[in-house]
This record gives C-alpha cells, sequence and structure tokens, in this order.
C-alpha cells in the first residue's frame, strides 16, 4: 500500500511541474514602426530571421565592451592633426 | 559638444538593459563582423565598426519599411548639394566637383546608426547610452550636432544677445515634435504609398527641392487661426498671404560668405576656410513661389558660396554660378511671438534696415540675385491706418 501512494505521488509530483522549464529567448518579432515618428505601410519584403544570442553563452565582445578599465587599458592611443579649417563649418 | 575619450565611445555602460532590448538579442558579430576572441587583434579583424553604412543588409532586415524608401533620404543621398552644384557648373566640371565633394562634404552623410545608436561620426562618435538602439534621437547629441551652427544655435539661444526659439523656450519642444520620422528617413517614391486611391496623387511630380512640395513642417497645423486671420491679430488678416511666417516671427539669423576649400600639403587632410559669418535678418522676394508657398515675401539667408570656392580643385567649376541666387529662402528656428520689425505697421513699412536691396547684395553678385532683390522698399503706412483697431 505504501508502495502504490509513493508510486502515485511521484507521477503526481512531475505531472504538477512539467511546465517550469527555464524560458526560451523571446521571439517576439521585431518593432516595425520607422523610428522616430508615423508607421507606413510595410512593403512586401519578407524579414529574415537573425541568429539569437544564447543567453549565457560566452561573449567575448561583451565582456570587454563592458569593462571600462580594459577598454582604457587597449585603447589605441589617438592622433588628431590639427585642423587647418577657420570659420564656422 | 565635448568629445568622447575613446573608451567612452564603445563602452556598453549597462548590459541588462541592452541585452534586454529587441537589437540586444543579436549576437554581436551578426551586425559587426569580428570575431569572437578575448584577443583585441583577433577579435577586431574584419570588424565593422558602422553596420549601418550598409543599411539595406542590417538594418533593413527587420526594418525594410524605412530602409525601403533611404533613396528618398536627404540624410543618405545628400542631394541637396547636388541640386545646387550640377546647376551653378557645366558637365565638364563634374568629375572635379566629384572629387571635390568626396574631400569636403560627403563627411556629412548620416547612417542609422549616426542618428539612432551613435553621435555621428562628425562630432567623433560614440554610444548616445551604452549601445542600446535610441527610438528618438537625441536632439543635442545627434541632431544639431551637425545641424549646430545655423538650426542649433538658433533654436537654442545660443546667439549672442537674442533669445531661444519660443518653441524651446516656452514648450521645450525638440526636434522631432515637428520634424516626424517620415520627413527624417526619406518621402515614398509616391504619393499613392501613403495615400492610396486618388490619380491625382500619382500625377504629382516629386518635389526636387526642399522648398518644393507640400510643406512640412507647417505652422498653420498648431496655429490654425492665425493662418486663417482669426485670432483678432489685424496683420494675419492683411498679410496672411503674401508673407511668410517666419517674416514677421524670425529674429536674426546666421549668414555665411564663401567657404573655400583645399587640401592640406602639410597633413593630407582637406580643410576650408568661410569668408565671413554675420548675424541678420533679410526680407526678399520669394524665388520660388508656388501653391504651397505663395508669399511674396520670404527671409534669405546668403550661404557660403562664391564663385572662386572651389578654385583649389580646377579653374571656373562655377561656370553657371549666376544661375541659382546666393540669397536663399530660408525659415529661420529662431521663432519669437514679438519681434522688432513686426512691432508696428512702421517698423517694417519704410523700413530699409530689414530688406534685402540692391546695395546690400555684392556687386559681383548682384546678377545671381536679381530674382530675390526688393526693388523698392514698401511705402510707410499712413499714421492714421496703422493706430486704427
Amino acid at each position: 500500500m505504501l508502495r502504490t501512494t509513493a508510486v502515485a505521488l511521484t507521477f503526481l509530483a512531475l505531472a504538477l511541474t512539467a511546465g517550469c522549464g527555464h524560458a526560451s529567448p523571446s521571439t517576439h518579432p521585431p518593432d516595425r514602426t520607422p523610428e522616430g515618428g508615423a508607421s507606413l505601410d510595410a512593403p512586401s519584403a519578407a524579414p529574415t530571421e537573425v541568429e539569437p544570442a544564447p543567453i549565457n553563452a560566452p561573449n567575448a565582445c561583451l565582456s570587454c565592451h563592458t569593462d571600462k578599465q580594459q577598454l582604457i587599458d587597449t585603447a589605441a592611443p589617438v592622433e588628431v592633426a590639427p585642423s587647418e579649417s577657420s570659420g564656422v563649418g | 559638444m565635448a568629445p568622447l575619450e575613446p573608451w567612452e565611445k564603445v563602452l556598453i555602460s549597462d548590459a541588462p538593459a541592452y541585452l534586454d532590448s529587441v537589437h540586444g538579442h543579436i549576437v554581436c558579430t551578426e551586425c559587426h563582423g569580428g570575431a569572437q576572441s578575448p584577443d583585441k587583434e583577433t577579435a577586431h579583424e574584419g570588424l565593422v565598426a558602422n553596420p549601418s553604412q550598409d543599411f539595406e543588409k542590417t538594418c533593413g532586415e527587420c526594418h525594410p519599411d524605412v530602409v525601403s524608401i533611404q533613396p528618398g533620404n536627404l540624410h543618405v543621398t545628400q542631394a541637396g548639394y547636388w541640386t545646387v552644384l550640377d546647376q551653378r557648373s557645366t558637365p565638364e566640371s563634374h568629375s572635379a566637383l566629384e572629387n571635390m565633394f568626396d574631400n569636403h562634404c560627403a563627411s556629412c552623410h548620416t547612417t542609422c546608426g549616426d542618428c539612432h545608436v551613435s553621435q555621428p561620426g562628425t562630432v567623433g562618435g560614440g554610444f548616445i547610452d551604452g549601445h542600446v538602439f535610441q527610438k528618438t534621437p537625441s536632439m543635442t547629441r545627434n541632431c544639431t550636432a551637425c545641424h549646430g551652427s545655423r538650426v542649433g544655435n538658433e533654436y537654442l539661444g545660443k546667439n549672442e544677445g537674442l533669445r531661444a526659439d519660443v518653441h524651446f523656450r516656452e514648450g521645450r519642444m525638440n526636434c522631432v515634435n515637428c520634424h516626424d520620422g517620415s520627413e527624417m528617413h526619406g518621402d515614398p517614391g509616391d504619393c499613392m504609398t501613403c495615400h492610396p486611391g486618388g490619380e491625382e496623387a500619382i500625377a504629382l511630380p516629386p518635389a526636387d527641392h526642399r522648398y518644393a512640395g507640400v510643406q512640412s513642417p507647417r505652422c498653420e497645423t498648431c496655429h490654425a487661426s492665425a493662418a486663417t486671420g482669426q485670432d483678432g491679430t489685424p496683420m494675419h488678416v492683411v498679410h496672411g498671404g503674401d508673407l511668410s511666417c517666419q517674416v514677421c516671427h524670425s529674429v536674426s539669423y546666421s549668414n555665411c560668405d564663401g567657404c573655400h576649400v583645399a587640401v592640406s600639403e602639410k597633413t593630407g587632410n582637406p580643410f576650408f576656410s568661410t569668408d565671413a559669418t554675420y548675424l541678420g535678418l533679410f526680407i526678399g522676394r520669394n524665388p520660388r513661389p508656388s501653391y504651397e508657398r505663395p508669399y511674396a515675401f520670404v527671409l534669405l539667408r546668403h550661404v557660403p558660396i562664391a564663385p572662386d570656392n572651389f578654385d583649389y580643385y580646377g579653374e571656373d567649376l562655377l561656370a553657371n554660378f549666376n544661375r541659382l541666387p546666393t540669397w536663399v529662402y530660408t525659415t529661420p528656428h529662431n521663432v519669437q511671438l514679438d519681434t522688432p520689425q513686426a512691432e508696428s505697421c512702421n517698423a517694417c513699412h519704410g523700413n530699409a534696415e530689414w530688406f534685402l536691396t540692391a546695395d546690400r547684395v555684392k556687386p559681383a553678385e548682384l546678377r545671381a540675385n536679381q530674382s530675390v532683390i526688393v526693388g523698392s522698399v514698401p511705402a510707410p503706412v499712413p499714421l492714421e491706418e496703422e493706430t486704427a483697431p
């Protein structure tokens, strides 16, 4: 009797938690409203799928570009030639 | 605007905010090329710093509605330069002028990213907000970063002794309150894109000048009662149709004389030199009267052009210089309710101070400006008429 009850409870627990996995990245379609203004009729060209960034995947670009000190340390020296222009541009 | 430090230009200052945004879901290398590597040299091999230079490939995949109208976008095409260069020159000069244009003018070309991600390259670039895409560009870090010496200074009240435009001073309005996205991105190729259903719409030729075609923006959109003379202002009844709004409601604005260009022998860099810059308000005849702009008088601004501007690139490249005025239709961004020229009827009538008469035009430019020079200043209004309610 105890074994039967334990098996039944296990199946019940599995059934109740079946939908609780990690959510996948958002697949909402991109906003088609033109930036900064009124919407226009969209032409027929179909958008191409873009590769979604895997969540939690190592991203060397982000690792560096979110690290202020690393950007300071690796920045190329800027050589600015004095401008010979004169007057209002 | 102080330039950003090199690190500051490329720092993603708020990674969670960026990664939560739509564009943050795209792998960096998808748009920028390069490679995923902790080594800078390896990561930057084949890097595309400004992906929207190729906007059809990058932005166009998700924003085809905007990208499809780019052929009509002056921010991209810079067609305005060629509207005047073509008319002032002959075909034999075009090759030399194209060389000049590439050296001195093409840097004002604007990409999607120059408005929606970064400051424009002409002011050194750099993220506006840590790579988070901005639906609405920043007025000061995008719009007036390029349109600064005239529009920006006028609108923000940076010309000494002159107040900021009332729309900014009182209304805190920014550029996009009047200039919406459809204007920024270029007009569709034909009217039917937005207004299907009428043959008349198809028959309208596309505007060939920024002061041709439909007025957009137009003051009357918000100030309808003024336009119809129903706001209790007698001057709107008398002058509503023959003066552009700015004639009475603008104040002094910047004018520039010739902009000479050359390439430095020392550095190899292109440079320019403008002859003079001065403030003033000049009422002249409308060079482009049309159904949309029927005014007899408009404000005129001297543009930085002179016959010898491009002599570094060849002799007499502007052989047809006189085909266009050097004083051109302008709509200064320094609107005020009360202005000196509109204080009373005779503040303007009989007052030569405000008008572009022949004696105020350089002798060498008289022929070019025949169509806009005011022959005689309007006569003073009799006193009893001026004081009538």
